[in-house]
């Protein structure tokens, strides 16, 4: 392999190098942390290059496989970089550099115990976070509007449940851990009664083991959620019911023989309400399901028998409790129905405007955002 | 499927476990420095936390995950893994049993990675 790899490695090495003088000089200092994190990224890619094309280290037969993992594991790690990071800071526009520094503000009014993530927009789709560049996409023209922002604080609570060896979110990371370790229980002890169960088709135990293997990811995601109610309040949930309505997929979706990455949008909405309700938004709650149970209505999507069992109310409840406690102990400042903050405030005005005033919703988010530095006048 | 899926949270758990078991695998048959030692402890403490019902970090959590859907997870076996990181070099039996939960890492890896995603 060393015919194949001694190039290749030599071509890998020559595509970082060109990687880097695609970044634009003087992007400025909202920017310049991903720069930095790209950069260093690519010099530990070349390091491992360096490594992998050292002959003597391979020699041994057994290493040949441990080799070309490696060897694989490199060449995407590069493919990555180049596709989210070196992306984000070839096409850096003035749009982010405004989003940048609401996220800067949004992250002091919550008391964000990390960096804020650089914000970019050139999502292909909806919000989404790279934990490890700390680089967050928005779709390009969702810097200008209000309504799918709250997005953003979910996609701020995944910073801090991957962040690691930091014990200021040891209360966070602990709960999330001791929620899973529930879901996994439950799980499990669903499985063992399926096994018990004499002519029971097989394909129950094929839909409980993508159940199993789906909580590893619906965790986080729940976790997510349950932080972004916590500290935005009601326009999260709003947030959460607009993109429900936007979307195909179903709305009590249970899988059957494959694991999903995101748990259905009513078992979300379950978790959400419950997070408003501990935190004193009675009157918003009420609202919000009423709107809710109209879109599901109108979708005409109905709740799947096995749903109660694939999202137990139980684990709902105990992640919804505990995750807003845990919200709390490591220093964010919750949603307060009865002094909005002035970010939050601005969110949740949005969605006021929105069912309130339809007509003159265009011209109300338009001041707003502007307001905000979103919009240049 | 979006690119920055790539390295989602779920495909990095995976990442860096599958890491950690090539990084002792490379020097598996000999008695290894104390670096290499300190490596094969902190592996052997992941796949003894996986193998119990509440594993006690988000690590071991994924391993013991991916041991249960590869059908992995015979403890007897595991807990003789677990006992030879804790000595010299590692016998054959448990360098295939690394090398073959090397791989599935990386299959999981690959299926958090690509695996299509609603976003946010």
């Amino acid at each position: 392999m060393d015919e194949y790899l001694q190039p290749a490695l030599a071509d890998l090495q020559e595509r970082i190098r060109q990687l880097k003088g695609l970044i634009p000089p003087n992007l400025g200092r909202d920017v310049a942390t991903l720069e930095r994190t790209c950069r260093d990224r690519l010099d530990m890619a070349v390091a491992e290059c360096v490594s992998l094309g050292e002959p003597a280290t391979w020699v041994a037969c057994r290493h040949r496989s441990i080799r070309m993992r490696r060897y694989r594991r490199l060449v995407e790690d590069i493919a990555w970089i180049e596709s989210t990071g070196i992306n984000a800071l070839q096409r850096w526009q003035d749009t982010d550099d405004r989003l940048n520094r609401l996220i800067e503000r949004i992250a002091r009014e919550i008391h964000f115990p990390l960096p804020s993530p650089v914000v970019a927009c050139l999502a292909q789709a909806h919000y989404e976070i790279d934990t490890k560049l700390g680089l967050l996409v928005v779709p390009p023209a969702d810097g200008m509007f209000l309504l799918h922002l709250p997005d953003v604080y979910h996609e701020l609570c995944h910073l801090l449940l991957d962040e690691e060896s930091d014990a200021r979110l040891a209360p966070l990371q602990d709960a999330y851990l001791s929620a899973w370790n529930a879901a996994r229980g439950y799980v499990r002890a669903e499985m063992r009664i399926e096994v018990n169960q004499a002519r029971r088709p097989e394909s129950f135990k094929l839909e409980l083991r993508a159940w199993l293997e789906s909580w590893r990811a619906w965790m986080l995601e729940l976790f997510c959620d349950a932080f972004a109610a916590a500290t935005l309040g009601p326009a999260y949930a709003w947030s959460h019911l607009h993109l429900t309505a936007k979307s195909d997929a179903e709305v009590f979706a249970v899988p059957k023989l494959l694991s999903t990455s995101h748990p259905c949008a009513a078992a979300r909405m379950e978790l959400v309400l419950q997070v408003l309700q501990l935190g004193g938004f009675t009157g918003d709650v009420t609202r919000i399901r009423v709107r809710w149970d109209e879109l599901v209505a109108s979708i005409g999507d109905t709740e799947a028998p096995a749903y109660g069992r694939c999202y137990p109310s139980q684990i709902l409840r105990r992640v919804a409790q505990e995750a807003r406690s845990a919200t709390q102990s490591i220093g964010c400042v919750m949603a307060d129905p009865k002094a909005p903050r002035p970010i939050e405030g601005v969110f949740s005005a949005a969605w006021d405007e929105f069912w309130n005033a339809p007509e003159a919703f265009a011209d109300w988010q338009a001041r707003a955002a502007a307001e905000l530095g979103l919009r240049t006048t | 499927m979006s690119d920055l899926g790539l390295q989602s949270t779920e495909s990095t758990r995976f990442r860096q476990l599958a890491d950690l078991i090539d990084t002792v695998l490379l020097r598996a048959t000999e008695p290894g420095t104390p670096a290499d030692q300190l490596e094969r402890r902190r592996l052997a403490a992941l796949i003894e936390q996986a193998g119990r019902d509440d594993p006690n970090s988000i690590q071991a959590a994924y391993l013991a995950d991916v041991l249960s859907s590869a059908g992995l997870s015979e403890p007897r076996a595991w807990g003789q893994v677990v006992e030879a990181l804790g000595q010299g070099a590692l016998p054959a039996k448990a360098v295939q049993s690394l090398e073959e939960l090397a791989v599935r890492l990386d299959q999981s890896h690959a299926r958090a990675a690509t695996r299509v995603r609603i976003r946010r």
